[in-house]
């Protein structure tokens, strides 16, 4: 049974009904959109992908809205069977027992981890998913003594787009949407405000302030290397946390050059001789008074410059 | 413009080639979900990673006759967010390009007219250099199937 956002009151007859399940949908291709049918799709769990009917179309398209004022092509409202012109989001109850809601659009997958997989200590907690470390949140000291090493923790993986965060949840209840007004919280800038959802209270996390607090720049999967002299003891203590803090993988110059070409490469002022697999050179020289120019190089202190000079490197190999 | 990478294909018959940098990889298709109603150019989705593609099938995105099953392998590339595999007739090596393309006297056909960028000479001889972008969204509106009430379905591109 569907009841549209016009109040339209629909029943789908179908071969069979398999399940009920909540789903994060995607949109769709344009071309595929086109044909308006259909609000998105989603990937069951064995990689199948799933279309979602825009029931809300097929309806106007087939002359079975009664109102005039139709929503046409409003694709993406998140859950089988709503079609409520209203925000779609995701309920779920924090570790610390309270309901909650965010918006559906940050959503992009529900994970069940190892609780081995979390780091924390003090304020900082982190996750490994898939070999990449992301922020975690939603957690406290205290919520994680709660499970076993060996239990499994929930999480919401949230995507603003180019940042990912972990959010860990004791349970995802639902998926809803925004029908009544949103009360502004002066005291909690964590969250956007309360809203009544099925009669109860729900604060709504902000995800602005979420992503602004915890996002920053995902690092990419397969991160540039950059070659330092292994032999080189300032490169080593000096030049490589900075290089590795600008997104970089080290390989050093005495491993198994041959197998591992490297996109950047850092050449100190006596060295010479220049693999050809170097990628771009970066010169570095220890004479603090010489001139800046491309053949002398930079000067190993002048931070600024070495750090330029990796950010150039990287919009160059991209 | 010169020595750009090329992935080369064979597109209902001819030698196409799309830029190496615009093709994330290529992909062994193995289930492709049809979608009804949708248009004839797309041969449905299918999934790589857990996300979803869409599957265009080049040949009638080009208005042109698919005389042989698509080969197994495809482009897969990215357009505004979205993902989609391009099926043709073969996929052929990567390979580079040895001029920029240059447009050709007396056009390169009708239904190629949209989609090419122009002609690049390569080792295996002249390719025409295909706009993607344009592959992916189809033949112009007005052959788009009608929507069941009368008016053509809307084109949200």
């Amino acid at each position: 049974m569907v009841r549209l956002g016009t109040g339209d009151l629909f029943a789908l007859a179908v071969d069979q009904v398999f399940d009920h399940e909540d789903l994060v949908v995607k949109p769709l291709a344009p071309a595929v959109m086109a044909s308006g049918v259909y609000a998105g799709t989603t990937l069951l769990d064995d990689g199948s992908p799933i279309l979602l009917l825009d029931i809300q179309n097929i309806a106007d398209q087939n002359g079975l809205v009664s109102e005039v004022r139709l929503r046409r092509g409003d694709p993406g409202k998140g859950q089988n069977c709503s079609t409520a012109p209203a925000r779609p989001i995701m309920l779920f109850i924090g570790m610390d027992g309270r309901r909650r809601a965010i918006g559906m659009n940050l959503v992009r997958r529900i994970d069940v981890l190892p609780a081995d997989a979390v780091d924390i200590e003090g304020n900082r907690a982190q996750i490994v998913i898939d070999g990449a470390i992301l922020p975690l949140i939603g957690f406290d000291q205290q919520a994680l003594e709660q499970i076993a090493p060996e239990g499994k923790i929930k999480l919401l993986r949230l995507s603003d787009g180019q940042c990912e965060l972990a959010y860990v949840v004791s349970e995802v209840s639902d998926a809803g949407t925004i029908e009544n007004e949103i009360v502004p919280c002066e005291e909690d800038r964590s969250i956007e405000g309360v809203t009544l959802i099925g009669g109860l209270p729900v604060p709504i996390v902000d995800g602005m302030a979420l992503f602004a607090r915890y996002g920053r720049a995902e690092i990419p999967r397969n991160p540039l290397t950059c070659r330092l002299p292994a032999d080189d003891e300032w490169s080593q203590t000096m030049l490589r946390p900075l290089v590795e803090a600008a997104g970089y993988r080290i390989i050093n110059s005495s491993d198994n050059a041959a197998n591992d070409a490297a996109d950047v490469t850092f050449v100190m002022d006596q060295a010479a001789a220049v693999p050809d697999d170097s990628g771009i050179i970066i010169r570095i020289h220890s004479n603090e008074n010489a001139p800046a120019s491309p053949e002398s190089g930079i000067y190993r202190y002048d931070r600024e410059a070495l750090l330029s000079a990796l950010v150039d490197a990287r919009v160059g190999t991209k | 413009m010169m020595n750009d990478l090329l992935v080369m294909t064979e597109i209902a018959g001819r030698r196409a080639a799309f830029r190496a940098v615009e093709v994330q990889s290529v992909l062994e298709i193995e289930n492709v979900s049809p979608v009804p109603r949708a248009p004839d150019f797309i041969a449905g989705l299918t999934a790589m990673r857990s996300r979803s593609l869409t599957v265009v099938d080049c040949r009638k995105s080009l208005g042109l006759p698919a005389e042989t099953p698509p080969d197994s392998r495809a482009a897969v590339v990215e357009i505004d967010g979205h993902l989609y595999a391009l099926q043709v007739d073969k996929v052929e090596d990567v390979t580079e390009a040895k001029s920029a393309p240059v447009p050709i006297n007396g056009g390169f056909g009708k239904a190629w007219e949209r989609v090419a960028l122009g002609m690049v000479e390569t080792a295996e001889g002249p390719a025409l250099l295909i706009d993607i972008e344009q592959l992916v969204s189809g033949p112009p509106a007005e052959v788009y199937p009608q929507g069941s009430d009368g008016s053509p379905a809307a084109i949200t591109a």
